[in-house]
């Protein structure tokens, strides 16, 4: 009897403490201004044994106050054949912290991750959900999970939202005496305390009491503004390989471990390279040969499978199937470049237009695609071997602009991609138009794009079906109800590739017209939608993300002579974030309007935000600026 | 109306195909590709597809199997041209789905794929490496995928599988139709006249083979001894082999503002409804609405628990109704706890996903879990309240003749008061009213689940949606001009905004409603009404202030969100009709005053527009009154659903609109 009452009371106890442990109530204000989810409590541990066993512990308590963020209270956890996820607990609690509901094995799924591209891979997660409707409410988890290889671990993000404040988090790594592991701190100013037992050092970092972070237009990247820490360890594991990772030249030295001897080329493919360039001379000519055979013949398929995650197919699976992934294919393009004599590296890379770039001070793997760099005097030449009609040199916003990680017969190297300004972007248009007496306008509109104001275009030509490209003109343009007529697009492939486009264009009812007067938009086609509130306090400094120049020259033929009433003023903006500058001009019953907006990528302080937000808004009052006529009477 | 039509179509081409028979089914032999073949470079049907289906070729018939019945056998034989590249990844990868259910499994057999490119004049065959096919669980199916190898533009592409199912009461269905176009897409369905199918068929075109043979031919069916002896048993029986075929398919063309692509793709569907042996009582599968009412409410996994007294219910019954005492309140009273405490996990199901008792424990479960929950609770309190199947509008119309279960996706509730006063709720649905449903609902019609399976109307053209907007302005002593602007926003619309604001706050909202006039303007008092109160319009309200500066004043008085400032309907010509998800009635009225200083210099003109008649209308009534001008805009749209023929009066109806709402006030200073 005894010992029952006192496991009864034990347990009331614990509940007690629990109770006031998750009672959302207790939350400080702070934490809750402008919040939907507050982290009360999270804690990621890893145990490193040595180079091929790691164990890694989470924990993850978080309350969510509203429904806009019911998907932090969907667990999701991501597996691989080097990770098995040992257990996974959990509970709900209300919002006085009372527990009310428990993780239950069988309601826990486990899913193929579907990446969306993958024709196979070993990728899985698993998956619970409380589905809890009562607002606020409590979710927390814990996870133990194994693996087997130390060649990448996960990034401590405590704060993971704009929206979420965090009250406690920890990272906690433990490590063998003499073990030698690395890491990089963001916005966190303490360093770890770092304690040392007979057996382990236990480093330990801990942020307490972050409260919400600002979302502003034309922000910084997310490492520049949120706590994280990179983790990475010097000598690795990584299924039968090993590796370390103090420099970037020995983890090249370890890609190119994993790439040995997968170069063998079939027989039938060398007579091939052999006819196709033996007779070429110049070598960027015999480049362009090789990756145009590429491109004819393969094509992309993901197939990522344990070590295949990292470790390309070799050439003969390539040549036989004529499919692979961006490691095999690249891998495949350097084979062939090898046997017609020229020298081709094997390029890591974080691609993408909106990645985040790669710390160069920091050798770990935050890449996530292979491309190919062919060094030559003068420029390199980049190859993007996924792609079955890029042009050969040109990196554009896929892979441009950044630092990559080459890898050569010394081990690797940090190297700039192409940078590309608005000399090299641009989008020139020409429109010649009339407009009846109805307001109906019918326009020819030649344009030229350049550079990176290719890449959208190029892949909807390249992957669009004819159906679905009608269908993306339809919603092209802001014009109430218009059509386009006889479309022709030309690429020219160049290291700056370009691509001319002409079309009709008939809008009906373009200008409006009522009783003696009509209403015309001369800037046809482009204009800014940034229009931005420029009351709000900046936080963050100002980043300009792209570099272009758009110029449009647009001609109006008017059916009729009308007078003029009212002609928009010229715009002339030059100014550090951008020049922007639009004329109007009318002769006899010809109007003309050129319009000129120029940027480059670049970085201001937030005490120019005003002026930057006036700017924009100043040009996307001019874009629409309209010209008012009134019609003669006779 | 359009499903009539449809009807008498097909009809009619059934009679001219006897008479004009003269195609032959076509056999391929896999690996029969000739040189020939790739002699085309651009194909008559459609010179802009990036592929082609040369042929497109299946069958199932039925064969005796070693568990002591019948097994479905589907064969299926594919060759495709790729011309372009952008088909490869849509082509060059399949996926077999195989279902298995419990010990029962579709199992694969015969695979076999190759790809076909023409080297120096000759056809090369690269077949598909074994070990490149891969699998994949995913819940009750097992998925088979493997991708072509050495596949360019102009290569062919060929596979051939087989699948044996136990499921034999599953009948696999053909699709004439896809993305892509078909030179010759065939189907056979081959039946021993003991099994009855029912076959229905869809689309619009003419099919070159419609027949139907007489044979007959011989089962073998192995039943399993156990510890004794297996034995075999020998089935003679008539056969009927119906076959279709369509010749030069065209691909299938996307269109905006229609239910669903599945009611318009060319195809042919089977259930089957009975076995029939010889001199014994024919086993009937499907049945009347009234045996299949009779069959749900007794299935464990639809209705079986509501004949229950679920007296665990009880209690939330009494905490749902404390209080009220009013008869039709309790019942809104006990829709708004379900609706509020029980979540919708999976919104397309016509079976509970588990025991009500589960629902009510966990708060959670799909449409039918959480709706039959309701049911159970109005019963307790002493309502009359039944189950209604659906087919929501992107799942396809359910045939309204047919209990054919898997046609429909969704259920919700009627509940009738009296005699003469029904409601539909949807529980599962967290912003709707009491007695409204959404408008995914509205796909033609329901079916009661009750004594009296009767037929209920959820047609879109019976769905009104209604919006009045209104906008004062006057002036004020500093020569600004202020205003106040309200929303009335209808059901549908409501409903919308009510799912925004929960992903939104109310500062960001009217941030956006800043944003989006073409002036500066000062926006204060804002309200958004009725956001908690779901049996309420939302409506949205705030006050507004600029201040007019330039000699001439050019004024849209169609304000902000009020006006259409494009045509919905984009492309310049229709193949299938316009299925709008309501009818619509909005309206937008301004009353303001002259700016201080100004006079009017134009107005715009008044106008009246009608659609085909009665079928819409639009107003533009616009007047001076002294110092005010009075504006009346009405758009209304008395139907949803519009023939082909009408699509291009509907798209200048809208050019019009359009127009006429960016026209323009112009004042001048005095």
């Amino acid at each position: 009897m005894k010992i029952f009452f006192v496991i009864f009371l034990l347990i009331l106890v614990f509940q007690n403490a629990q109770t006031q442990e998750y009672n959302a109530m207790l939350i400080p204000d702070s934490l809750k201004t402008n919040a939907n989810v507050v982290n009360r409590y999270s804690e990621m541990h890893f145990t490193i044994y040595n180079e091929k066993k790691v164990n890694l512990y989470e924990k993850e308590v978080y309350t969510i106050l509203n429904e806009a963020v019911s998907k932090y209270a969907d667990y999701v956890t991501d597996y691989d054949q080097f990770t098995s996820i040992d257990d996974i607990n959990g509970a709900l609690y209300n919002e006085s912290g009372k527990r009310i509901k428990e993780v239950k094995k069988k309601d826990i799924s486990d899913h193929a991750s579907f990446d969306g591209y993958s024709l196979m891979s070993d990728a899985r997660y698993k998956e619970h959900n409380f589905y809890c409707n009562d607002y606020p409410y409590t979710v927390e988890y814990e996870e133990n999970d194994d693996c087997n290889q130390t060649f990448y671990f996960s990034t401590w993000d405590p704060q993971i939202s704009a929206l979420m404040s965090v009250q406690y988090s920890k990272l906690v790594v433990e490590t063998p005496v003499g073990y030698k592991f690395r890491y990089k701190q963001f916005n966190l100013s303490a360093p770890p305390v770092i304690t040392q037992t007979k057996n382990s050092v236990v480093y330990i970092w801990e942020v307490k009491n972050l409260i919400t972070k600002e979302k502003e237009p034309f922000q910084p990247s997310w490492r520049e503004i949120m706590p994280s820490i990179m983790l990475a360890p010097s000598t690795f594991g990584l299924g039968k390989y090993e590796g370390n990772m103090d420099s970037w030249k020995s983890y090249g030295d370890f890609m190119n471990q994993l790439r040995q001897g997968r170069d063998a080329l079939p027989a039938d493919v060398k007579q091939k390279v052999h006819a196709l360039t033996d007779n070429v001379k110049d070598v960027r000519e015999k480049v362009n040969v090789l990756y145009n055979y590429l491109q004819q013949n393969s094509r992309y398929i993901s197939v990522q499978l344990g070590i295949g995650g990292w470790q390309p197919f070799d050439a003969n699976y390539v040549a036989t199937n004529k499919y692979g992934d961006c490691k095999a294919l690249s891998n495949y393009m350097i084979a062939l470049l090898k046997e017609a004599g020229v020298k081709a590296d094997y390029v890591e890379i974080r691609a993408g237009e909106d990645e985040e770039p790669i710390q160069t001070d920091f050798p770990m793997n935050e890449f996530n695609h292979v491309t190919v760099c062919v060094p030559l005097d003068k420029d390199s030449l980049w190859l993007e071997c996924t792609s079955q009609t890029k042009a050969a040199g040109f990196a554009g916003t896929f892979t441009g602009d950044r630092f990559a990680l080459l890898t050569d017969e010394n081990g690797g190297h940090v190297v700039a991609t192409p940078h590309y300004t608005s000399k090299e972007n641009q989008l020139v248009r020409n429109i010649k138009a009339s407009l009846d007496s109805n307001g109906n306008l019918n326009a020819e509109v030649s344009s030229h794009y350049t550079g990176c104001e290719t890449d959208n275009l190029h892949l909807q030509l390249e992957y669009l079906s004819r159906q679905q490209f009608d269908e993306k003109l339809k919603h092209e343009f802001d014009i109430p109800t218009y059509d386009i007529d006889n479309y022709i697009a030309k690429e020219s492939k160049a290291i700056i590739p370009l691509i001319d486009e002409y079309f009709k264009l008939t809008a009906s009812n373009y200008s409006s017209v009522t009783g003696k007067r009509v209403f015309l938009k001369p800037d046809l086609l482009t204009y800014s939608s940034e229009k931005i509130d420029t009351s709000a306090e900046r936080k963050y400094d100002v980043v300009i993300e792209n570099s272009f120049k758009h110029v449009d020259s647009i001609i109006i033929n008017l059916a009729s002579d009308y007078a003029i009433e009212s002609l928009p003023k010229d715009v002339v903006l030059n100014t550090a974030y951008g020049n922007y500058s639009i004329h109007f001009k009318i002769d006899k019953n010809i109007v003309y309007c050129v319009r000129a907006f120029e940027q480059n990528a670049s970085k201001f302080p937030a005490a120019d935000y005003k002026s930057f937000g006036n700017f924009l808004n100043a040009i996307y009052k001019a874009d629409r600026s309209k010209i008012v006529f009134t019609k003669k009477t006779s | 109306m359009f499903f009539n039509r449809l009807l008498t179509l097909l009809f009619c081409m059934a009679i001219y195909i006897n008479l004009h028979a003269q195609y032959k089914e076509a056999k391929i032999k896999f690996g029969d590709v000739q040189a020939n073949d790739f002699k085309q470079q651009v194909y008559s049907i459609d010179s802009s597809a990036d592929a082609v289906y040369l042929d497109d070729i299946g069958s199932m018939k039925y064969e005796g199997n070693t568990s002591g019945w019948f097994s479905i056998i589907y064969k299926v034989h594919r060759r495709i041209r790729l011309l372009n590249k952008k088909s490869f990844d849509d082509l060059g990868t399949v996926e077999i789905p195989l279902y298995s259910k419990n010990e029962d499994k579709e199992e694969l057999k015969d695979l076999e794929a190759a790809t076909y490119n023409i080297e120096d004049g000759k056809v090369v065959q690269t077949k598909i490496d074994k070990t490149a096919i891969f699998q994949d669980k995913d819940g009750d199916y097992e998925m088979k995928k493997f991708t072509f190898p050495a596949i360019k533009e102009g290569s062919i592409i060929e596979y051939t599988y087989t699948t044996k199912s136990p499921f034999y009461r599953d009948v696999p269905g053909w699709v004439f139709q896809s993305h892509y176009p078909r030179l010759w897409s065939q189907y056979t369905a081959d039946r021993p006249e003991f099994f009855d199918l029912i076959v229905f068929r869809q689309g619009y075109l003419n099919p070159v083979i419609d027949t139907s043979v007489n044979t007959s031919a011989f089962f073998s069916v192995t039943v399993p001894g156990g510890v004794e002896v297996s034995r075999n048993y020998s089935v003679n029986s008539n056969m009927v082999e119906h076959t279709w075929a369509f010749k030069d398919v065209p691909a299938l063309k996307e269109e905006g503002f229609i239910t669903s692509m599945r009611n318009y793709v060319q195809k042919v569907e089977f259930q089957f409804s009975a076995i029939r042996f010889p001199e014994q009582q024919p086993e009937t599968f499907m049945t009347s609405w009234y045996e299949t009412v009779d069959q749900l409410m007794k299935d464990d996994d639809f209705g079986a628990d509501l004949s229950k007294e679920n007296g665990w219910l009880k209690d939330d019954v009494k905490t749902a109704t404390a209080g009220e005492t009013n008869y039709e309140d309790k019942a809104k009273n006990i829709y708004a706890f379900v609706r509020d405490n029980y979540k919708c996990i999976d919104c397309s199901s016509v079976y509970l996903s588990q025991p009500l008792k589960k629902t009510a424990q966990s708060k959670k479960g799909n449409v039918v879990d959480i709706n039959m929950l309701l049911i159970a609770m109005l019963r307790i309190a002493g309502y009359s309240a039944d189950p209604v199947l659906l087919s929501t509008r992107e799942h396809g119309k359910a045939y309204d003749m047919y209990p054919i279960l898997r046609k429909f996706n969704y259920v919700v509730v009627r509940l009738n008061i009296n005699d003469n006063k029904s409601y539909l709720l949807d529980a599962a649905h967290p912003v709707l009213g009491f007695g409204h449903l959404d408008e995914a609902c509205y796909n033609g019609y329901g079916r009661a689940i009750a004594a009296l399976p009767s037929l209920i109307n959820l047609s879109a053209d019976s769905l009104h949606e209604s919006e009045v907007a209104s906008l004062f302005l006057s002036n004020d002593e500093s020569g600004k001009i202020t205003g106040n602007y309200k929303d009335v926003m209808g059901e549908m619309q409501s409903n919308n905004m009510r799912e925004k604001m929960k992903k939104t706050n109310t500062d960001d909202y009217f941030k956006d409603v800043r944003k989006s006039f073409s002036f500066d303007v000062d926006v204060t008092n804002k309200i958004i009404d009725s956001l908690d109160k779901p049996e309420m319009p939302v409506s949205v309200q705030y006050d507004l202030s600029f201040k007019p500066d330039d000699d001439i004043l050019y004024f849209t008085p169609m304000l902000a969100d009020g006006a259409y400032k494009e045509n919905p309907f984009k492309a310049a010509q229709r193949f299938y009709p316009v299925e709008m998800p309501y009818c619509t009635d909005e309206t937008y009225v301004l009353n303001m005053e002259i700016p201080t200083g100004y006079k009017v210099d134009e107005l715009p003109k008044s106008a009246r527009l009608s659609l085909n008649g009665d079928e819409g209308m639009f107003e533009y009534l616009i007047q001076q009154n002294g110092d005010n001008i009075l504006l009346r805009c009405r758009t209304k749209l008395n139907q949803a659903n519009f023939e082909p023929d009408d699509y291009e009066t509907l798209r200048n109806f809208f050019a019009f609109i359009v127009e006429k709402e960016s026209e323009q006030i112009v004042f001048k200073k005095q």
